[in-house]
């Protein structure tokens, strides 16, 4: 499904007078319907590796491709449609500020072009899916952080994506919301979806038991299918 | 598709709205440095107008009178005349025969008796005269030489040696005037662009994380462009609403008896001015509110 190929980057040098190689020939591949923890420090390239994918940045060398597709030499109008067959969730949550919960959840159909009916239909599945149908009329600022990751989540899943990519979601969460984060992440891959996820959190690597990509230093120090938390 | 695309316009104008009530705070930012933008534009353009009027009433007050000897025939003083228009760059020349220069004076001083009764005994003492204007004061001097040099023997005096000094000091100050105006217009406008470079750079501040969401999503750049466009419109709208109704207060104020010159009427310039106004300042804050909106989202769609 997609396909990491010998992926380099390379920031030039600016103030550092010395070019940083963020990731190192990189190569994976992700199957359909795989969960995948992508496992490092911070800095080792875990966020570049979810931009280049997203298209947010471009690699030095090497590409990635998506259903055979190489994403950086896709059009314009290509890219909105590979998007949206990628839900993507952040460690700060990405959340409008100044929309309410269902607005939030609602803006990714409406800036998509979706008809007003399906925007009622989808929006109100989502929300009881993420278990925040009470809260659908507040505002981010009114919400606790599992309630706005969840938030999030139901945003990257309204398009009903192939793929989320879940870059750091519980960095800024407790235990018990981490937890309940990762149960409806785990429900969501039961469900058929891939899901990619980046972590350098030990205990939800080692409590999922699912296939783990180290990355140390840009390069890919191991790739287990039940992996751990090595580092 | 059709139904589609008019779906996404009504999107864009629904969120473009709600954009601009809920992140009240930069809106207002920006609607206040836009209207700054268009208040001072608009002043710019009324104040230059009134100056420029004020100055071309000084500049006509300033022309040459040429007094012919009374035994000189209009026809010869036509052929001067037509002489003087051919050798310089002039901008009017009227004749005022002896009978309009008597019938000026009888209008002038007709209500003192003493006056008219000497006006009888002498008959018409008036000369024959030619008014010249021209653009540049200093071709006066030139026409003032060579009458005396060519028709010396008609010319009975010419008032330019009397007013050198004060002709040459009107065109002094309304030279200063432009001068003054066009400093004042540069300075203006580089407040102007300070205030608009900086609403571009709050407007980029404001928005950026927006347009990645949106892009995140699958959102088209169209799409996003065009709702930022539309909120750029509003503002620049709403910043030439407020912009005009000061204008308007401020009109109101100045007294419908204060005149500029003899002829025009400062109440009454403003209001004939109101149409183009308007049109300056909707042009000018719709303008830079889409430029700077286009601006803040490109920097974020490459």
């Amino acid at each position: 499904m997609i396909f990491f190929n010998n992926l380099t980057k390379i920031y030039p040098a600016y103030l550092t007078k010395k070019e940083k190689v963020v990731l190192d020939d990189v190569s994976f591949k992700v199957e359909k319907g795989e969960f995948i923890s992508i496992v490092g420090r911070s800095g080792a390239g875990k966020t570049t590796l979810f931009q280049i994918l997203l298209g947010e940045e471009k690699p030095t060398s090497g590409n990635v491709l998506f259903d055979q597709k190489n994403i950086h030499k896709i059009s314009a109008r290509e890219a909105c449609q590979l998007r949206r067959r990628m839900g993507t969730v952040f460690q700060d949550y990405k959340l409008l500020p100044s929309k309410t919960v269902y607005e939030n959840i609602a803006y990714a159909l409406e800036v998509t072009g979706s008809s007003d009916e399906d925007i009622e239909k989808y929006v109100p599945e989502v929300l009881d899916t993420v278990e925040l149908v009470e809260q659908a009329m507040h505002f981010p600022h009114q919400l606790s952080g599992g309630e706005r990751q969840r938030t999030a989540i139901a945003r990257a899943l309204i398009h009903k994506p192939d793929v989320i990519l879940a870059d750091e979601p519980t960095g800024n969460l407790d235990p018990y919301n981490t937890r309940e984060v990762l149960d409806l992440l785990l429900n969501l891959n039961e469900s058929g979806t891939t899901i990619i996820l980046s972590t350098h959190d030990k205990e939800v690597v080692n409590s999922l038991g699912r296939r783990v990509v180290t990355l140390k230093g840009g390069k890919v120090v191991s790739d287990s299918k039940k992996g751990r938390f090595i580092l | 598709m059709k139904n589609k695309n008019i779906n996404s316009l009504k999107r864009a104008i629904r969120l473009a709205w709600k954009n601009f009530y809920r992140e009240s705070g930069l809106s207002f930012v920006a609607v206040f440095v836009l209207t700054i933008v268009a208040t001072l534009s608009a002043l710019i353009f009324l104040a230059s107008g009134v100056a420029e009027i004020i100055i071309k009433d000084i500049e006509d007050k300033a022309d040459v009178t040429v007094d012919f000897h009374l035994a000189v025939p209009e026809e010869v003083i036509f052929e001067i005349r037509d002489d003087v228009a051919e050798s310089f760059e002039i901008s009017n020349i009227d004749y005022v025969s002896r009978e309009e220069a008597k019938t000026k004076f009888i209008k002038r001083f007709g209500d003192r008796p003493d006056v008219m009764e000497s006006l009888e005994e002498v008959g018409n003492p008036f000369p024959a005269s030619l008014n010249i204007r021209a653009d540049d004061p200093y071709i006066y001097r030139q026409i003032a030489d060579f009458l005396e040099k060519n028709h010396g023997d008609d010319v009975y005096n010419v008032d330019f040696y009397h007013r050198e000094e004060v002709i040459g000091a009107i065109f002094n100050i309304t030279e200063n005037i432009r001068r003054g105006g066009v400093l004042v217009g540069i300075v203006l406008g580089v407040i102007a662009i300070l205030i608009v470079y900086n609403t571009i750079k709050l407007a980029i501040y404001g928005i950026r994380e927006e347009i990645r969401v949106m892009r995140l999503v699958g959102s088209s750049n169209l799409f996003i462009r065009s709702s930022f466009i539309i909120q750029g419109v509003i503002m620049g709208a709403i910043a030439a609403t407020i912009s005009f109704a000061l204008l308007f207060a401020l009109g109101l104020l100045i007294p419908q008896s204060y005149n500029i010159t003899l002829e025009v009427n400062l109440h009454q310039h403003f209001l004939e001015m109101l149409p183009i106004v308007l049109l300056i300042q909707f042009s000018i804050g719709i303008i830079l509110g889409v430029s700077s909106s286009l601006i803040a989202t490109e920097r974020y769609l490459k």
